[in-house]
């Protein structure tokens, strides 16, 4: 296979690839809204005068904390029923993978955020608002992580950018395998490469503002 | 059952598509093959549509215990073992074994000769524990059987050990003409239908009996063995006369009885025999009989074995990939910070590669992606152990790095001359502590993605066990519940191992 056979290729099944990335995105997003509401509730209860509540909510952050993601999605993958009917009427709803998928993820959300919403909502009561500013940036690499972590869902059957890398393999030549895994690789760092810049720019300037008032130094 | 497919106007068929010619691919992507034609018959004679979902080897008694399917025509070996997690529907409608296919300059003549060897197989297979347990065989279980070929032809393993009927269709196709199979078949099973365990006497269960039934005395199951140009089988032949045959008054010899059941001598024989219970075993069997909890992973020996070896494994190769780990970090550190913008540009660069991309895509790369061609360069390629172990110290590695860089930044800003060295390297790690240990039981969990190449880690053995047992929830629950440990344990480990260095006079 010639080099410009290789990239004609890999042209012809961009617009598949790229779909399947859109999956991995759109996945992503689900878990981090999911996992960004459980761990705020998270933090409330860990920051709760009531000394039970605040110990409730440590076990479960360290219990999500603890457990592997893929764990996680094959526990959803595994456990969770594929089609239910609505309470109460007779209409049978299916529950799709790749909603497993994207619920699992959020769970290693919650292990990841819960420490630094603590941090936050602490420097907002004390009235430190840029200080509490600073969850911004770690809460969207956060996000950018789960991107990566939510290829692990093609183990179970999802159809992201790795399980498409596999079906592009499969129905053209095993030749192909590393031009095509390299091209997968590269959308990923595509993307999360150029965003993580921005993040680190805007943490920088948040920082930078923060010394300026003398809130930290440096 | 019957209800809810009516219901639906639809029943959901879990059908394969890489076992050619039973069921694959076309070349527009739609399903084709023996089975599917049996699915699609199945739905006319309900008068309903069909849903192929597409199962394997390792998920489809999952997919049936979840309701995702209700009903498999998968290529299921009928064994005393499936038939108590899954309802068999009788009669069978093929029969086939086991065997090996090997590159075509392996030359084997016995199945003894591979005792001990590599051997590829695709997880969930009902011959993988008896060929195991007999010819002591040192099983790579794939999750796929396009991974597990891709591993034979690579040289992973000597020989791939699966269905006869699959491999003779393997052998059909161009890229794998020149493979043989050395050996003859054998644990020859037959295969049924499977329908949820609850579903036993149900309706369903009826319909889709007399279904089957109807299939042999008609022919058509013959008719389409010839169809997919199957080598013919001597059990579809002896079945078609069998249950074709009349008694004297008209009446089918193949007929159900009082109780609904087919008569004896047309039924599978392979159920007379009961497994041999010993005192333990019989004991994890009236547990599950009282509870319907199926500790099969503590009574059951082979069970028991295998997750210990999970276990193992995956300590094993989490203590080396933390250690791999903190070594790359600290080489990569210095390299980083070297004078010589190339040697720190490259060491950069291959840490954002490391970061910014999925260890399971880097792991494909390199085991099948990099192996193949090392295998065609050299002759052999890594083992998946060492391939787990490099992507997890490159994604884990590249992170441990980036804190170590940020500490010693910090550090710069009081000490102009300041670089990470060994003298410095307690101050660093230990301003870096927080995120340094995060990543390290990052990593640890990150082990479980090895399982994608068949690593024999927790998570393999675990999936292996629950397609075996059909206990889901009991060995999700357990997995998880080791894992808690493990970290727990880990994570008190890292915390002495900064304590001594705190102790030893590091910090300022």
């Amino acid at each position: 296979m010639t080099n410009q056979e290789i990239v004609e290729h890999l042209i012809t099944w961009s617009p598949f690839m790229f779909g399947g990335f859109g999956m991995n995105i759109l996945i992503s997003m689900i878990a981090v809204t999911l996992g960004t509401l459980f761990a705020w509730l998270f933090a409330l209860a860990c920051l709760s005068d009531s000394p039970r509540l605040s110990r409730f909510g440590k076990l479960l952050t360290s219990f999500f904390r603890n457990i592997p993601t893929l764990a996680f999605v094959f526990y959803a993958a595994l456990v969770i029923p594929n089609e239910f009917y609505l309470p109460g009427t007779k209409d049978l709803v299916a529950f799709p993978t790749w909603l497993k998928a994207a619920i699992a993820l959020s769970a290693g959300q919650i292990g990841l955020q819960v420490d630094q919403f603590v941090a936050a909502i602490g420097a907002w009561r004390r009235q430190a608002h840029d200080e509490a500013m600073l969850v911004l940036p770690n809460w969207f690499m956060g996000f950018l992580m789960t991107v990566l972590a939510s290829s692990a869902s093609s183990l179970v059957g999802v159809g992201e950018l790795v399980s498409r890398s596999n079906t592009v393999i499969n129905v053209s030549s095993t030749h192909l395998m590393v031009p095509v895994y390299l091209y997968a690789s590269l959308i990923f760092i595509g993307f999360c490469l150029p965003m993580s810049w921005l993040v680190l720019a805007f943490k920088k300037r948040l920082i930078g503002k923060l010394v300026a008032r003398g809130v930290v130094s440096r | 059952m019957l209800e809810l497919i009516r219901a639906r106007g639809a029943i959901n068929v879990g059908i394969k598509t890489d076992f050619v010619p039973f069921g694959s691919l076309d070349a527009s992507g739609k399903p084709e093959g023996f089975e599917i034609d049996l699915a699609n018959d199945i739905g006319k004679r309900l008068g309903v549509k069909v849903n192929l979902l597409v199962v394997s080897t390792d998920n489809r008694f999952q997919k049936l215990e979840q309701g995702a399917v209700d009903v498999l025509i998968a290529t299921i070996g009928d064994t005393a073992a499936r038939r108590q997690v899954a309802t068999a529907i009788e009669p069978n409608y093929m029969s086939s074994g086991v065997t090996i296919m090997t590159k075509p300059d392996k030359r084997i003549e016995t199945w003894s000769a591979i005792r001990g060897q590599k051997v590829c197989a695709t997880q969930g297979s009902y011959f993988n524990r008896p060929m195991q347990e007999r010819y002591l065989l040192d099983l790579q279980l794939y999750r796929s059987t396009r991974d597990a070929l891709l591993a034979l032809s690579e040289g992973k393993c000597v020989a791939y050990l699966y269905s006869s009927a699959a491999i003779e269709g393997f052998l059909r196709k161009p890229e794998w003409a020149d493979y043989k199979i050395p050996l003859p078949v054998g644990l020859v099973v037959q295969w049924a239908m499977m329908i949820a365990m609850d579903e036993h006497g149900s309706e369903f269960e009826m319909i889709l009996s007399d279904i089957s039934a109807d299939w042999h005395r008609t022919g058509y199951l013959v008719a389409t063995e010839k169809k997919w140009g199957l080598i013919p089988t001597d059990y579809l032949a002896s079945t078609q006369k069998l249950w074709s045959q009349t008694e004297a008054n008209g009446d089918f010899v193949c007929r159900r009885g009082s109780d609904n059941q087919w008569t004896a001598r047309c039924r599978n024989a392979s159920f007379v025999t009961a497994e041999d219970e010993s005192g333990f075993r019989r004991l994890g069997l009236k547990l599950r009989e009282l509870s319907g909890i199926n500790l099969s992973v503590v009574f059951d020996e082979y069970d028991r074995y295998r997750f210990l070896v999970g276990i193992a494994y995956t300590l094993g190769l989490s203590i080396a990939a933390m250690i791999g780990t903190l070594c790359l970090a600290y080489f990569g550190c210095k390299a980083a910070q070297s004078d010589s913008r190339i040697v720190s540009g490259i060491a950069k660069g291959i840490a954002t590669y490391g970061r910014m991309t999925p260890p399971l895509l880097q792991m494909y790369m390199l085991f099948f992606g990099v192996g193949a061609i090392l295998v065609s360069l050299i002759g052999f390629s890594f083992p998946a152990f060492l391939v787990a172990l490099i992507c997890l110290c490159l994604n884990s590695g590249a992170a441990a790095m980036f804190a170590m860089l940020d500490a010693s930044a910090v550090m710069q800003r009081q000490d102009a001359q300041h670089r990470l060295s060994r003298q410095t390297l307690k101050k660093v790690a230990l301003l870096a502590q927080a995120p340094l240990k995060g990543v390290l039981i990052n990593v640890v969990k990150q082990t479980m993605i090895a399982s994608a190449i068949a690593v024999p880690e927790v998570l393999s053995m675990t999936t292996a066990i629950l397609a075996d047992q059909g206990n889901i929830l009991v060995m999700m629950n357990i997995l998880l519940l080791s894992f808690l440990l493990l970290i727990s344990l880990i994570s008190s480990l890292i915390d002495r191992v900064f304590n001594d260095l705190r102790q030893s006079g590091g910090a300022s």
